[in-house]
């Protein structure tokens, strides 16, 4: 019995508990428990406890049918093996919901953008396929397009005023008409037959025709409320009856159209095509027939048969016209019908050529009555023309001019025509022109009948001028005379009859006698009228006006001389003394002498006087020895007696010389030419003084002159003087440069010559100056200049010494030193120099700093301005404030940032450089980045770029250059350095944080356009939920109460 | 039987039908032992167990390492045994009985109340004092006492060998004896 034993049974007792040992072990088992009580009290204890605890479950332990049981429950529900999760699937319905709004917000949207969303109350539609949302409303042509069949035949078309037929047939009642068509038996098999009308066209489809017909077929009918005219032409060889002539004998295409035979037709004529073609149906009842010549528009169409036909048509006629080709001419030309078919030209014909075509034109009556008017004979010819002028009093008169070699030769050849056609010279009348010339008239009596042989005759004349006949209508003036002549003779014989028989008393038979003298008056003088008239008629008068050649040529011919001379003398009463003792001289005659003497010693005098041809040069010459000779005009001129243009040859008669003489002195005439002169001078009043001097000098007249002394700078004098011509130009060029008057400079200079050439004077010269003071006039070059400077105010105060001092003449207009503080001085100089200061001006710039800018300015106005000084106005400012010249960026990897900068800086600052701005960055990752920013003079910027190079890799550099700041000693250049170690090269805008910031932008940007969607998809939806939500609450409830009341009368029920 | 677990897993998986029965069979009552276990009530096991069999066979596919099944069969046990909670409190709290617990008042009716009342509060302990257990020694006791399962019934829902199981038990049956000497005189 060892203690391993012991501890094996306990162990065992569970499993022999539950039955779980094998053979050999129960037996080992079995041999201890005998053994050792101990063990068996346990294994009892055991025992006892399990017995326990299995009869605490005994009743809810699952049998040995557990697991088939679970099986079969299993196998029950097999079949949907892949049930999604109720969570999925709530999640699919809330995305397919989403979805659904998001596709109904969609659709909305698109809608509502496209304007296609319908809304309430517009309709919508207008007739011809408006679009209705998604539906789109075709106009169909309904009952617009008559498709007309005949048999098998088509005729398509359609009728625009369709409408306005069927509202007339809402009017009028039924519509009727007749259709019928023909083909004209050529038609291909199977094609369209077109034929052209006009500019109508009738088509005809399918057309298949051996024989050439078809039949006609009443289909659609239309009739118009009143009478319809129809034409038709027949071919040639058709028989002539209408009745028995086949549709086949028509004459191809020479079927017309309904024409405008009143408003309604034309209406439904017009633009359609179904229209208009009439055939005589069986049965119809010929009412009238004619012949004739057919004329349709105005064109023969050749001989016509007219045959009309009343048809009744629910009471109402028509009556249609045929017209059928007799003789076999009938014309086919296309124009011809078209002008019949457009209605236009019927119309005229119906009312031009009714008289003599019988044939057209005929108008159908409601009535029925077939207008036999139309029907005369169409006798009438154009020959008829004369026939009809034989009772009418027509008085013919002609006038004739002629242009003749000989007047007597040509009245003597009119004499022997007339006299050849049975006429006379009734009168003649000639004249004999001053130059020779004959003209005259020549009245000439004729019958009639030969005044137009008569006319013919006379052509041979000359040349013929002029000619008019005319005929005068006087029939109804004599008919008129006639009638009164007849009244008038039966007054007389009443008053005859009335003084013969002797009744009445005798007043009243010496009243009788009078007014018998008075008729006996007016019948001799209608008589006479009648007389005149027959003797008008009978015999035609024609006038001829013969005129020799050359009528009106002058007779002769006188030439006259006109001189007028104008004379400027010292002494203008002795010369016009002079000048009548010439005349006399000269054997002249004085027509008229007046001598003025005005103001200011003015002398006028003048001299009108004639002198013979011969004399009048010699006197011309005379006349220059008077004094000078200004000016002499001589005008030769040819006068002839009538005005008319001289003739080579006729003679010319020379007449007196007529002088006009002018005498006058210079004292106030006005010089020729005048100088103005405006000077700028140093000194105005030296320069007044001299210019007077000398003007004195040269023997001038002062005219005006003026000193005006305001103040030293603003002296300004005027003179006004005349110099003798000789000595102008002399006194001119020393005007330019007065003595003791400084600098003077001429500023304007200007000559005018007075145009007046009759009242002036070149003896003489004139001058106007004008003296200004050289300062008050501004320079005409402006220089502006930028003056970068080391130190402003050193330069500024060099400058401005120099301006004041002795060795510069300058004038300072302004001046101003501005120090804000130590970096921001700036100062500026306005003033005015000489030019020849200039070079001075400029040396001292260029040792003062750089110009930097320098706008020189010339203004245009030459005038006020003066070119020997130049105004500069100059900006100083300090050469640190300039932008630098050349820009570096440069771009540099430098294993060690900050050792770089400070190399760079050190570099920069040994070459007078200075650094702008520094800083460096130093990120999480390790990437350093410094920037700097360094000045240096341009001059070191080749070196100071050296030494960049050497601190490690330049990645980039970038060059720009300022081209507005000089390139000079001053001029910086900056350098933008950015250095930065190896890493972070790629750029920010890469990288995963890069594109998870798109991918989330993108994303949102689709999140809002989804809930855009959503949104309008819920607010579409919303309000019919709720609609139907409480639709069916309130059916419910009415449903419930219903209940309730069926309820209700239950005794004791409760609610 | 000769197919292992493992074998069985891999062919449910694609889908055979009849395999999953086998496993169902080998696993059921220590499913049923283990929704017990939690619920205290032999109906509502049985019918969890059915729902998470049915479970299992729809989600059969997850199952990677074939050899983690009962282990993965019952944390899918749990879960559905957690979502009939839910579901009753959700039920509760819309004022309707679950009508489980409503049939569980009303379960076996033959022994006397006396009876029926002992019983009752030795199971509760003896529930209560198996949860107390590692989840090792636990479930052999479970299969034992609550499922009712023979020893080989209990090798080989547990997939274990003899001694191996006999070990569990023997340990385990000791630490119930000493558990519910500690609840006893309470």
């Amino acid at each position: 019995m060892n203690q391993n034993e012991h501890a094996w049974f306990i162990e065992q007792i569970a499993a022999y508990l539950a039955g779980g040992q094998d053979q050999p072990e129960r037996e080992r088992f079995q041999t201890h428990l005998a053994e050792c009580g101990e063990c068996a009290a346990e294994l009892e204890s055991m025992r006892q406890e399990d017995k326990t605890m299995q009869a605490a479950f005994a009743g809810s332990v699952p049998g040995a049918e557990f697991e088939q049981r679970i099986i079969a429950g299993l196998r029950q529900r097999w079949t949907p093996r892949l049930v999604i999760h109720p969570m999925v699937r709530r999640a699919a319905a809330g995305v397919a919901a989403v979805l659904v709004l998001g596709a109904i917000g969609y659709t909305t949207t698109t809608m509502l953008s496209e304007g296609g969303l319908p809304t309430i109350g517009s309709g919508g539609s207008s007739g011809d396929g408006v679009a209705v949302g998604p539906f789109r409303v075709s106009a169909w042509p309904f009952g617009r397009n008559r498709t007309v069949c005949a048999n098998d035949l088509r005729i398509m078309g359609r009728t625009p005023d369709s409408d306005a037929i069927d509202k007339e047939s809402q009017a009028n009642g039924p519509v009727q008409s007749e259709l019928a068509v023909y083909s004209d038996g050529k038609a291909d098999e199977g094609d369209g037959d077109t034929w052209a009308l006009g500019d109508r066209k009738i088509t005809l489809k399918g057309a298949t025709v051996s024989s050439g017909i078809k039949e006609s077929r009443s289909v659609s009918t239309i009739q118009p409320p009143s009478a319809q005219l129809a034409y038709g032409l027949v071919r040639p060889d058709a028989p002539a009856d209408p009745r028995s002539f086949k549709p086949a004998e028509l004459a191809a295409g020479a079927i017309l159209p309904l024409e405008k035979a009143d408003h309604q037709l034309g209406r439904f004529v017009a633009g359609d095509v179904q229209e208009g073609l009439r055939v005589p149906t069986s049965g119809t009842d010929g009412k009238a027939s004619g012949d004739g010549t057919l004329l349709l528009g105005g064109v023969a169409l050749g001989d016509a048969r007219k045959r009309e036909s009343g048809v009744s048509m629910n009471g109402n006629a028509v009556a249609t016209h045929y017209f059928f080709s007799t003789n076999g001419s009938a014309s086919k030309d296309p124009a011809a019908l078209g002008r019949i078919a457009s209605g236009t030209e019927i119309a005229a014909a119906n009312t031009k050529d009714l008289a003599n075509t019988p044939a057209v034109g005929v108008r159908g009556s409601p009535d029925g009555n077939a207008p036999a008017q139309g029907q005369q004979p169409a006798n009438a010819t154009p020959a008829a023309t004369t026939d009809s002028t034989a009772g009418r009093k027509i008085i013919r008169n002609g006038t004739m001019e002629f242009e003749v070699d000989s007047f007597d030769s040509a009245f003597a050849q009119v004499s022997k025509i007339v006299k050849e056609e049975g006429g006379f010279v009734a009168s003649t009348e000639s004249q004999k022109l001053p130059n020779g010339k004959m003209t005259g008239m020549v009245t000439l009596r004729v019958a009639p009948e030969h005044l137009d042989t008569l006319i013919l005759k006379l052509r041979a004349l000359g040349d013929l001028k002029n000619q008019k006949i005319a005929a005068q209508d006087i029939t109804k003036q004599y008919t008129d005379l006639e009638s009164q002549l007849r009244a008038s003779r039966a007054m007389e014989q009443r008053l005859l009859e009335i003084i013969k028989t002797g009744k009445g008393e005798i007043k009243d038979l010496v009243a009788a006698e009078k007014e018998l003298g008075v008729w006996r008056e007016k019948i001799e003088q209608v008589e006479g009228e009648i007389r005149f008239y027959n003797s008008q008629i009978s015999l035609s008068t024609l006038q001829i006006a013969l005129s020799e050649k050359d009528v009106k040529g002058a007779a002769f011919t006188s030439e006259t001389e006109l001189r007028s001379v104008g004379i400027e003398a010292e002494d203008v009463e002795k010369a016009y003394a002079s000048a009548q003792e010439l005349v006399s001289e000269f054997k002249g005659h004085i027509v008229t002498a007046v001598l003025k003497k005005l103001e200011a010693g003015q002398f006028a005098a003048s001299i009108v006087c004639d002198v013979s041809p011969e004399n009048a040069g010699p006197m011309s010459d005379r006349l220059k020895q008077l004094g000078n000779v200004a000016r002499l005009e001589a005008e030769r001129k040819l006068t002839t007696s009538d005005g008319a243009e001289p003739p080579v040859t006729s003679k010319v008669q020379r007449k007196d010389t007529r002088f006009v003489i002018s005498l006058y002195n210079l004292a106030n005439i006005a010089p020729r030419e005048t100088t103005n002169l405006n000077l700028a001078c140093g000194n105005v009043e030296q320069a007044y003084r001299s210019i007077l001097l000398r003007v004195a000098k040269s023997g001038g007249r002062v005219v005006g002159s003026n000193l005006n002394q305001l103040k030293a700078d603003q002296t300004t004098a005027t003179l006004s003087f005349q110099v003798k011509s000789d000595q102008a130009d002399a006194l001119l060029a020393e005007l330019r440069k007065p003595a003791n008057a400084g600098d003077a400079e001429v500023t304007r200079l200007t000559t005018t010559e007075n145009p007046d050439t009759a009242n002036v004077t070149i003896a003489k010269r004139g001058f106007a100056v004008q003296i200004v003071s050289l300062a008050s006039v501004t320079p005409r070059e402006t220089v502006n200049l930028q003056l970068a400077v080391p130190s402003v105010a050193d330069a500024y105060k060099s400058l401005t010494e120099l301006l004041n001092g002795q060795t510069i003449q300058a004038r300072i207009l302004s001046s101003r030193l501005s120090e804000q503080d130590r970096q921001n001085v700036t100062g500026s100089l306005d003033f005015e120099v000489r030019r020849a200061d200039l070079p001075a001006i400029d040396k001292a710039l260029t040792s003062a700093g750089d110009v930097f800018s320098r706008n020189a300015s010339r203004a245009t106005d030459a005038e006020n301005t003066i070119d020997s000084k130049v105004r500069l106005t100059m900006g100083l400012i300090n050469a640190q404030n300039l932008a630098p010249r050349e820009t570096f960026s440069i771009s540099l990897e430098a294993a060690n940032v900050e050792k770089a900068l400070g190399d760079i800086s050190l570099a920069a600052a040994g070459l007078k450089g200075r650094s702008a701005e520094s800083h460096l960055t130093r990120q999480a990752n390790g990437q350093t980045t410094g920037r700097v920013t360094i000045d240096v003079p341009l001059v070191s910027s080749a070196e100071i770029l050296k030494t960049i190079r050497e601190q490690g890799t330049v990645r980039t550099v970038e060059t720009g250059r300022n081209a507005q700041v000089p390139d000079g000693s001053l001029a910086r250049a900056r350098l933008e350095i950015v250095v930065s170690n190896g890493e972070g090269i790629v750029s920010g805008d890469k990288g995963i944080w890069a594109s998870v910031r798109n991918a989330l932008s993108t994303s949102v940007a689709g999140l809002l356009w989804s809930l855009q969607l959503i949104v309008i998809g819920l607010f579409l939806i919303v309000p019919w939920a709720v609609a139907i939500w409480g639709g069916t609450k309130l059916v419910r409830r009415m449903r419930s109460a219903k209940n309730r009341r069926s309820v209700v009368p239950v005794p004791g029920g409760k609610d | 039987m000769t197919e292992s677990d493992e074998a069985l897993v891999i062919k449910s998986r694609a889908g055979d039908r009849a395999a999953f029965e086998e496993l169902v069979r080998r696993t059921a009552r220590l499913v049923f032992a283990r929704l017990f276990l939690e619920t205290g009530n032999a109906h509502r096991a049985e019918d969890l167990t059915q729902e998470t069999f049915l479970a299992a066979w729809r989600s059969i596919r997850q199952v990677e390492d074939p050899k983690l099944f009962r282990g993965w069969l019952l944390a899918i046990a749990q879960s559905v045994h957690l979502g009939a909670l839910r579901q009753a409190g959700r039920q509760k709290r819309r004022g309707r009985q679950a009508p489980d617990e409503a049939m569980a008042a009303l379960a076996d009716p033959s022994p006397t109340p006396a009876q029926a009342a002992e019983t009752s509060e030795s199971r509760q302990r003896l529930l209560a004092a198996l949860k107390e257990l590692p989840e090792h020694y636990r479930q052999p006791l479970m299969l034992r006492y609550l499922a009712g399962a023979d020893y080989q019934s209990i090798e080989r829902q547990l997939a274990l060998s003899n001694g191996a199981l006999r070990g569990l038990l023997s340990r385990g049956m000791a630490m119930l004896r000493e558990t519910m000497s500690e609840t006893r005189p309470s």
